[in-house]
């Protein structure tokens, strides 16, 4: 990665940045929480959306632009480009 | 990022029910209020933790669109207000605590160790009567407990205290004074160890000094350790030299006179039970002591008994009592001469044990009685067959030397020098 593409990720704070480590998820740069559910889970961040999908899925914390999402992830999409 | 460390502190685990929960959520996420735990349980309903601080925000947001349910109080905060709303288990608890502390308060065990001659049980003894016994109060003055256990117990060279939680642990450590036996070559005399009139002497070893009958004082030679011999071949050597030193041994018997006096009242006091009588208790707590005889004491005279039924030491030294106040009327006797014989001789018997040594063998016994003004004085003559023999070694005297023959000298080759 270069220097130009690390400052990219690092200061953007209007995409979606997720890290998965087995049954759990945490969301970055969370603005707004779109639809909630045990099976979903769609949040804004901004200029995109972030959708999660399981089982069972628990919102183990929510603070400050941060989720903690616990369960059987089956999928994840990013979709709908804010201009 | 704030602090989430509160929520151990007080936490509330609550059930939102209403229609688009995005929306609160969306909302918490703006104002900043922290959720844990948010769990979807249908479309309408979900359960979440909140902290207790964010509660009033959380409760401004919700208004009356959601229906708020308080499921359980989670943190330390709750748990002691749960406790102090509870008079009963505060109670117990802070009963436990006061046991805990009076309980440290006290010696519950007393660990002897480092003695070699003494027994344990003396030593025991000898602690108990300065006050330092099993459920006896720690703050007892250790250092006169220690001056009192040197003058209690003999041949004592350092004695250590130490305190591990509510046991002690006494250290003794024994002088090394001892009596050392007198060696079997070392030349010795027979001397007597006691004032006494010589019985019987009869020697294994030496030559007998003392006639039967003689008047011997402490410290005389009664079997002597020092043999002349009487050698008639060589009748011209010096005296010094025909002085044969031995280990002298035997037996003394002497009789010895004991004199002392004892007193005794007059009059005996005789105590008759009037039939009343009243019962109490007491109980002890360690140093506190409540006697229920020592508030209510009616009779002018009486008869205290008390029985204990219960005492333990852990987990506080306690103990408990059933007294019996029995009053009586006092009356004064002129004693009997039987009752006046009886009394002296225990006196003696007690005089007896304490002076004159096991073996002894009493041959004679006086009493003389003489009333004085309202005692009786009673003077004992006593007179003990007794062994008195100790050994006490030779101790030779270097002779002078004579100055005169010192003065003149030899040369080497043997002539007089001048």
């Amino acid at each position: 990665m270069s220097f130009q593409e690390e400052l990219l990720f690092d200061f953007s704070l209007h995409m979606p940045r997720i890290l998965i480590s087995g049954k759990t998820a945490v969301v970055d740069n969370v603005k707004k929480i779109v639809m909630v559910g045990s099976d979903e889970i769609i949040v804004d961040c901004g200029s995109r959306y972030l959708a999660l999908y399981g089982m069972g899925l628990i919102v183990e914390q929510l603070e400050e632009e941060r989720m903690l999402v616990n369960g059987n992830l089956t999928s994840i999409e990013f979709y709908g480009e804010k201009k | 990022m704030r602090s989430n460390g509160s929520f151990f502190a007080y936490t509330k685990v609550i059930r939102v029910e209403g229609f688009e929960q995005q929306k609160l959520l969306s909302q918490c996420l703006q104002k900043k209020i922290i959720l844990r735990k948010i769990r979807f349980e249908n479309n309408l309903s979900m359960t979440m933790e909140i902290r207790d601080q964010d509660w009033d925000a959380f409760l401004a947001i919700v208004k009356r669109r959601y229906r708020v349910t308080i499921l359980r109080e989670n943190g330390y905060k709750p748990l002691i207000l749960r406790a102090l709303h509870r008079k009963s288990t505060l109670v117990g608890v802070l009963l436990f605590l006061l046991i805990l502390i009076y309980q440290a308060s006290f010696i519950s065990e007393i660990r002897v160790q480092g003695y070699e001659r003494i027994e344990e049980a003396t030593i025991r003894q000898a602690l108990k009567e300065v006050g330092f016994y099993e459920g006896c109060n720690k703050n007892i003055d250790i250092n006169e407990v220690k001056t009192q256990m040197f003058q209690k117990l003999d041949n004592i060279s350092w004695i250590g205290i130490k305190y591990n939680g509510s046991m002690a642990e006494v250290t003794i450590v024994e002088g090394t004074k001892e009596i050392k036996p007198v060696d079997a070559n070392t030349p010795v005399h027979v001397v007597a160890s006691k004032d006494g009139y010589i019985e019987k002497v009869i020697a294994r070893e030496g030559t007998v000094q003392v006639p039967k009958g003689a008047f011997v004082k402490k410290g005389d030679i009664v079997i002597s350790g020092e043999l002349l011999i009487v050698d008639k071949a060589y009748a011209d050597r010096s005296e010094e030299e025909l002085i044969r030193y031995v280990h002298a041994n035997g037996e003394v018997k002497a009789r010895i006179l004991y004199r002392f006096h004892r007193y005794q009242d007059k009059y005996s006091l005789i105590k008759k039970h009037t039939g009343k009588h009243l019962y109490g208790f007491a109980i002890k707590f360690g140093s506190f002591e409540f006697n229920t005889a020592k508030w209510l004491w009616p009779y002018d005279a009486s008869i205290y008994e008390e029985k204990t039924v219960g005492k333990f030491i852990r987990p506080i030294p306690c103990q408990f009592s059933i007294i019996k106040t029995s009053e009586v009327e006092l009356y004064r006797q002129k004693r009997t001469d039987e009752e006046i014989k009886e009394m002296a001789n225990l006196q003696i018997r007690r005089y007896q044990k304490e002076k004159i040594p096991e073996n002894a063998q009493i041959i004679n016994k006086s009493l003389k009685f003489e009333e004085k003004e309202n005692i009786i004085e009673v003077t004992v003559m006593l007179h003990a067959l007794e062994e008195i023999g100790s050994e006490k070694p030779i101790v030779k005297k270097i002779p002078e030397p004579n100055m005169q023959e010192a003065e003149g000298g030899m040369n080497p080759i043997g002539e007089p020098i001048n």
